[in-house]
């Protein structure tokens, strides 16, 4: 199948597995009116970032697709 | 990359881009979602649909890959005034990604189109490389070539060497 001219996807998709990171477990805070804990995380994560969102969700369906193709294997 | 040789019709006429006025298209329009979470979220609302599975499950078939599908699924969505180029670009993976899940959950064998196409084929630069190195290897032995005739006159020229000189060592072979 040719390509139909210069196809960005492929090396957007390679640098987001860079900006993919290490997935990291988010604490639920203590109680309903505690703030700080959860907005540092998200900082330490860098959620705020687009590309880094995007990734992140990217991860989750990643993870979805290996359970399975290992179910399958 | 047969296609580029063919002469493409569906082109647009010069000067097509000025018969509608300014605005008058939804891409020129402010786009309707605006963040990523929003384009995703609208992606993943229409992805997740049966018609469109079904219809995902069957160009997949058709051996068409991901990044190809991912590309023209986004660029839809420019068109129709849906996101920017922008937002459709950060997008991209994520929609490749889901492609993907699709494929898999439906037990497709699908071309992800992350494999270079070129790859095990001999590029034309490496040849032409060959071709110049073979050049330059016959042009210096070329060089080193003698001409017969001049070779001969050479060893007119030389005199014979006289063996006549007796071996001395113990070792050395008699001569009769």
């Amino acid at each position: 199948m040719p390509s139909f001219g210069n196809n960005p996807a492929l090396s957007l998709y390679r640098n987001l597995e860079v900006e993919k990171g290490d997935d990291t477990d988010v604490k639920a805070t203590r109680g309903l009116l505690a703030r700080g804990q959860a907005n540092k995380v998200r900082k330490e994560m860098d959620v705020q970032k687009p590309s880094v969102r995007v990734a992140k969700h990217m991860s989750v369906i990643k993870r979805k697709r290996d359970e399975i193709n290992n179910d399958r294997a | 990359m047969t296609e580029l040789n063919q002469p493409l019709l569906d082109a647009p006429i010069a000067g097509q881009h000025m018969v509608s006025e300014l605005g008058g298209r939804p891409w020129q329009q402010a786009p309707q979602y605006t963040t990523v979470d929003e384009a995703i979220e609208y992606y993943l609302d229409r992805m997740s649909s049966e018609e469109f599975t079904d219809q995902l499950v069957d160009v997949l078939e058709m051996d068409v890959p991901v990044t190809t599908l991912a590309n023209t699924i986004q660029m839809a969505g420019v068109m129709d005034g849906k996101h920017s180029i922008d937002v459709g670009m950060l997008v991209m993976p994520l929609l490749m990604e889901m492609i993907m899940l699709v494929g898999d959950m439906a037990d497709v064998k699908y071309d992800s189109g992350m494999e270079n196409p070129n790859k095990g084929k001999t590029r034309d630069t490496m040849l032409e490389s060959i071709r110049t190195k073979l050049e330059r290897e016959i042009k210096a032995k070329e060089g080193m070539i003698f001409d017969e005739d001049e070779i001969d006159s050479e060893m007119l020229e030389e005199k014979p060497q006289e063996d006549n000189e007796e071996s001395k060592g113990l070792m050395a072979r008699r001569t009769q």
